[in-house]
C-alpha cells in the first residue's frame, strides 16, 4: 500500500512521503488545491485510494496542518484571529525560514504558510507566530527525511 | 528629418512602454505591500501556492 495511488489525481499538486521512524511511524503529506478538490474528500481520496485508516494528524495542536516535513517542505498553520491583524515582526521562525504570502490577517480562519529552505536540519525546530494585535501561538515542526515522491 | 523623426518615434514608444510597465508594478504593490515575492516548492521541488493550495498530514497505518 502506498502513496502512489492519489498521486497525479484531479487536484493533488504533489505528495512527500515520510520517513518511518520511530515513534512518529510513516507519514504521507499531500499538497492539493481545494479549488478542485475539497479537504473532506481528499481525506476520503487518501482512505478510499491508498490508507483505508488514514487520519488527521494526532498531534496536540492541531493548527498546523502539516507538523512532519521533509527539508524543503512548506508548513500550513491554520490560525485563527480575533479581529483583522497583521503577523508581526516578533514572530519568531527557525533560521532561514519565511511567511510565504500575505501578512495581513482578516478576523476568522487563516491559513499562514511558511517556507521551508532544504537546509534544514532535520529534528524539532519551533515556530512562535505573533501579531500585531498581541496574539500569538507557539508551534512545534518535525523535520525528517524523505523516503521519495511516489 | 527621417532620422528625428524615427528617434522622436522611438522615444515616445519607449516612454509608453516603460510608463505602463512601472504603473503595472506599481498598482500591485499598492494591492499587497506584504505580498512575498519568493517562491514556494515543495521538498520536491513543485511548485506550492501559499494561498491557493493546502496541505493534509496522514499516518500510514
Amino acid at each position: 500500500m502506498g502513496a502512489s495511488a492519489v498521486r497525479g489525481k484531479d487536484g493533488v499538486v504533489d505528495t512527500t512521503r515520510l520517513l518511518r521512524q520511530s515513534p512518529f511511524g510513516e507519514w504521507v503529506n499531500v499538497f492539493y488545491d481545494p479549488s478542485k478538490i475539497k479537504p473532506a474528500e481528499m481525506l476520503q481520496l487518501i482512505k478510499k485510494n491508498d490508507c483505508p485508516r488514514a487520519r488527521h494528524t494526532t498531534v496536540r495542536n492541531k493548527q498546523l496542518l502539516n507538523p512532519i516535513i521533509a527539508p524543503g517542505d512548506p508548513v500550513q498553520i491554520n490560525f485563527s484571529a480575533s479581529a483583522d491583524t497583521s503577523i508581526s515582526d516578533q514572530s519568531k521562525l527557525p533560521n532561514g525560514w519565511k511567511i510565504a504570502g500575505s501578512k495581513k490577517l482578516s478576523k476568522g480562519e487563516n491559513f499562514v504558510t511558511l517556507s521551508v529552505p532544504r537546509s534544514t536540519k532535520q529534528g524539532s525546530h519551533t515556530v512562535k507566530i505573533s501579531t500585531a494585535d498581541g496574539q500569538s501561538v507557539e508551534l512545534e515542526v518535525i523535520v525528517v527525511s524523505q523516503v521519495g515522491r511516489h | 528629418m527621417n532620422q528625428t523623426s524615427t528617434l522622436i518615434l522611438f522615444l515616445a514608444f519607449t516612454t509608453i512602454v516603460g510608463c505602463a510597465v512601472a504603473s503595472n508594478v506599481g498598482h500591485r504593490l499598492a494591492l499587497n505591500p506584504n505580498h512575498s515575492t519568493d517562491q514556494v516548492t515543495t521538498a520536491s521541488g513543485v511548485k506550492f501556492d501559499p494561498v491557493k493550495h493546502r496541505v493534509i498530514t496522514y499516518q500510514m497505518w
